[in-house]
């Protein structure tokens, strides 16, 4: 193996718990802090430069109600669940296990909007 | 994430900081929580004509355990054709160890809180005809049933997702004051004395950190459960938590120190259901509840029977929806206090056969098994509307290809026992001994109310989880019911200031981790305090009580209280807030021990069985009050449910 080149160092604290509760597309997003406005554990938190996405700032104290997601009206919010609650489906027809978080899983098949929504 | 894994991305806090600026706040009704229960008080207090302020940690359009949605309403049973009156069902029901009339006040109100609810705007009903002709639909009201199809007894809310965006548009519609993002930290009495009328609260911003004093003629606690007293861990997650991480025990926590009395404490979190290391709440397969009555396969795809409560096996799926012989109704009873009203379940020796090698592990849940109306009312109308469950699991699980017409969903891999705890209500059993606790349920202790849920305190008033009344239609019913009591209360009350040096006392508390933070002796976080005690009740408040072990658990927790809760930062305002948290836990963890104490001492003495006691902290410590059963159909209350109630609500007619 070759040796690597690392600029920078540093000594940082580590993060607790999941990492990634919520993603935030900053191409998509326009700003407006509807989502760190909803959040209920201030989990995202405006950025300190207006105009800017807002920050993910405490993963781990998220509930993963969603409410951001939907507060989004660009769609620039994604949630991702920890790996600890990523569980396996099976293909009926076919017996292949699969696992929700998994690259190679199948093709979107299905949705149908949920009943009551307008 | 470039905030976390890039050092020099030091953010500098969004909102402009105020430490200390006290902002006054004057209303005729309080209302310490925004969620189901603390909205519908709002407006309950707000359309009586008085002035109301709304607080609450959260932004209130999705604030509470049912700010994302809720899929069941349980229990109505004030109806004309219900098969059981409220009446009947808590005489048939188990009411020892519960408080009669509380529970009365809440199942009462239910039927008129649903129509309340629908008039707000929440579309319950099959407007589109989605059910028509299926066993679900209720043709005669057009909703749809849960659990029984036989009676309307519980309802699928077809709109649920938006319960509380309506109740939130109703409280500023009608000019209640929404305080957002502030934390009540403090009840103030007259005179500063714990015992005396409750005349406001205090709080602070979670955005600005600035200082509140509310100023009230009465106020409603509606705060929730005490929840996360027992665990902290950084491989919990907020995701298989079944309450709102904001339901800490602070209403508890800060009537105690008023005086007010608590109930039911000694049960100190139970060990059966919700554990904290759950999977995502409705997102593994499960018969129960959210996929009630889903089919569930054995993972060679043999199907486990399932058998009625006088263990007769079902022919069909549909089977799973009609009360057994016998039974009036089936439905909830996680909810309902007659637990007569079991419903159908996996079959009961399911254990010995899975250890038999009969069926083998895992279990699958077969929703393209179920007929199809069946199937997209579990993945369509309950997990779409289920706040918890819209976005991590249906269009999460969707877009990660699970599809309900083709794909079974795994449920969670336990000890073959477990798959007949809780009703089949699968979490996922961690092979542990069970510290764990789970707060729900009645066990996580409620403050004691009278028939007009009015604490001892004059002008405190108590609403949903926090005076054990869990659930949205419970949460709603009693929440309307008290704010109510709370406006008759305001009108005939007077003005009363604060006691200046209860605020600078609280002033002083509030603020101390702010003012220590940065000094070498301040090393510990808000978790790691919390923590701290969280490991105090697993030691000394676990299954196995004696005075002995109760008392080292007071000892100890005192001692973190003089020591390391003096040495916990708070770099702004939101650490703040969590600060205060778990030094509201420590307190609540106090009354836990205190209560199981007195218990124990109670089943020593000569006191009559079933006896209910209630604890308070006094200017003299800690005491007990006794109470017999049924205390709430004695003097001086009337001698019936309907009499109490009717007399409660006659200002409300008129």
């Amino acid at each position: 193996m070759t040796e690597m080149e690392q600029s920078e160092v540093y000594i940082v604290p580590n993060p607790t718990g999941p990492t990634e509760a919520v993603s935030i597309d900053a191409a998509v997003c326009v700003g407006c802090n509807a989502c760190a406005n909803i959040c209920r554990t201030q989990t995202i938190l405006p950025n300190p430069e207006p105009g800017q996405p807002p920050v993910v700032v405490f993963p781990d104290e998220c509930w993963y109600c969603g409410c951001c997601v939907e507060a989004c009206r660009t769609g620039a919010l994604e949630m991702h669940l920890p790996i600890n609650q990523r569980i396996l489906f099976k293909r009926k027809k076919t017996g292949e296990v699969f696992r929700i978080g998994q690259a190679d899983g199948p093709e979107k098949s299905f949705f149908l909007e949920p009943f009551g929504w307008r | 994430m470039e905030y976390q894994t890039d050092s020099s991305k030091r953010l500098a806090w969004p909102y402009p900081v105020h430490y200390g600026k006290v902002n006054e706040v004057h209303v005729d009704v309080l209302v310490i929580g925004g969620g189901l229960a603390g909205g519908c008080a709002g407006l309950a207090a707000v359309r009586r004509g008085c002035k109301v302020a709304v607080v609450d940690k959260a932004p209130i359009k999705r604030s509470g355990c049912g700010g994302a949605g809720m899929d069941h309403w349980n229990n109505v049973l004030d109806r004309a054709d219900s098969p059981m009156t409220p009446e009947e069902n808590l005489k048939r029901g188990n009411v020892r160890s519960r408080q009669g009339h509380r529970d009365y006040i809440a199942v009462k109100g239910t039927w008129e809180a649903l129509l309340e609810m629908e008039k707000l705007g929440l579309p319950i009903r099959d407007a589109d005809g989605d059910f028509a002709g299926t066993p679900t639909l209720d043709p005669e009201t057009n909703l749809l049933k849960a659990y029984d199809y036989q009676d309307l007894i519980a309802v699928k809310l077809r709109g649920g997702q938006y319960l509380k965006p309506v109740i939130y548009e109703g409280l500023r519609r009608e000019g209640a004051e929404l305080f957002e993002r502030v934390m009540v930290t403090s009840l103030l009495t007259e005179g500063g004395k714990p015992g005396a009328r409750v005349i406001g609260a205090t709080g602070f911003s979670m955005k600005t950190g600035e200082f509140y004093v509310f100023q009230a003629k009465s106020v409603v606690i509606a705060s929730g459960y005490a929840c996360t007293v027992w665990t902290y861990s950084t491989e919990i997650t907020g995701n298989s938590y079944r309450w709102d991480p904001n339901d800490i025990g602070d209403g508890l926590a800060m009537a105690w120190k008023a005086g007010a009395q608590v109930f039911g404490m000694d049960k100190a979190g139970n060990t059966n259901g919700a554990h904290p290391f759950a999977w995502p709440r409705f997102g593994v397969g499960n018969p129960h509840n959210t996929w009630y009555p889903c089919t569930i396969v054995d993972n060679n795809g043999k199907a486990i029977p399932w058998e009625d409560v006088n263990g007769k096996v079902l022919p069909d799926s549909y089977a799973r929806n009609y009360p057994a012989q016998g039974q009036p109704y089936c439905g909830s009873t996680i909810s309902d206090v007659w637990k007569g009203a079991a419903l159908p379940g996996l079959i009961h020796d399911l254990p010995e056969r899975i250890r038999a090698g009969e069926y083998e592990l895992p279990l699958w849940a077969d929703l393209a098994g179920m007929p199809e109306e069946e199937r997209y009312s579990i993945w369509g109308m309950m997990i779409g509307n289920e706040g918890k469950s819209r976005y991590t699991i249906y269009d999460l699980y969707t877009r990660e290809g699970f599809n309900p017409d083709e794909d079974m969903l795994m449920c969670p891999i336990m000890l073959p026992e477990s798959y007949q705890k809780s009703k089949g209500w699968f979490h996922g059993e961690p092979d542990v001994a069970r510290v764990w606790r789970s707060e729900s349920g009645g066990a996580q202790g409620e403050l004691a109310v009278d028939w007009n849920l009015m604490t001892n305190l004059d002008g405190l008033f108590v609403a949903g989880a926090s005076s054990g009344l869990e659930g949205s239609s419970y949460a709603c019913s009693s929440g309307f019911y008290a704010g109510n009591r709370a406006a008759e209360f305001s009108q005939e009350a007077m003005d009363m200031p604060p006691c200046a040096q209860q605020v600078e006392a609280e002033l002083d508390r509030v603020y101390a981790p702010i003012k220590r933070t940065g000094r070498a002796e301040a090393y510990v976080s808000w978790k790691e305090l919390w923590g701290g005690s969280a490991r105090v009740m697993q030691q000394c408040c676990g299954d196995f009580k004696t005075v002995s072990i109760l008392s080292h658990g007071i000892t100890w927790l005192d001692s973190i209280k003089k020591n390391e809760m003096q040495r916990t930062y708070a770099r702004n305002p939101h650490e703040l807030a969590r600060v205060l948290e778990a030094e509201s836990r420590i307190t609540v963890s106090e009354m836990f021990l205190q209560a199981c104490i007195v218990k124990l001492e109670a089943e020593q003495s000569d006191l009559p069985d079933g006896t209910y006691l209630f604890n308070q902290l006094t200017e003299d410590g800690l005491k007990t009050t006794y109470r017999e059963p049924e205390y709430w159909l004695k003097a001086p209350y009337r001698a019936s449910y309907l009499e109490n109630y009717r007399f409660c609500r006659r200002k409300e007619e008129a």
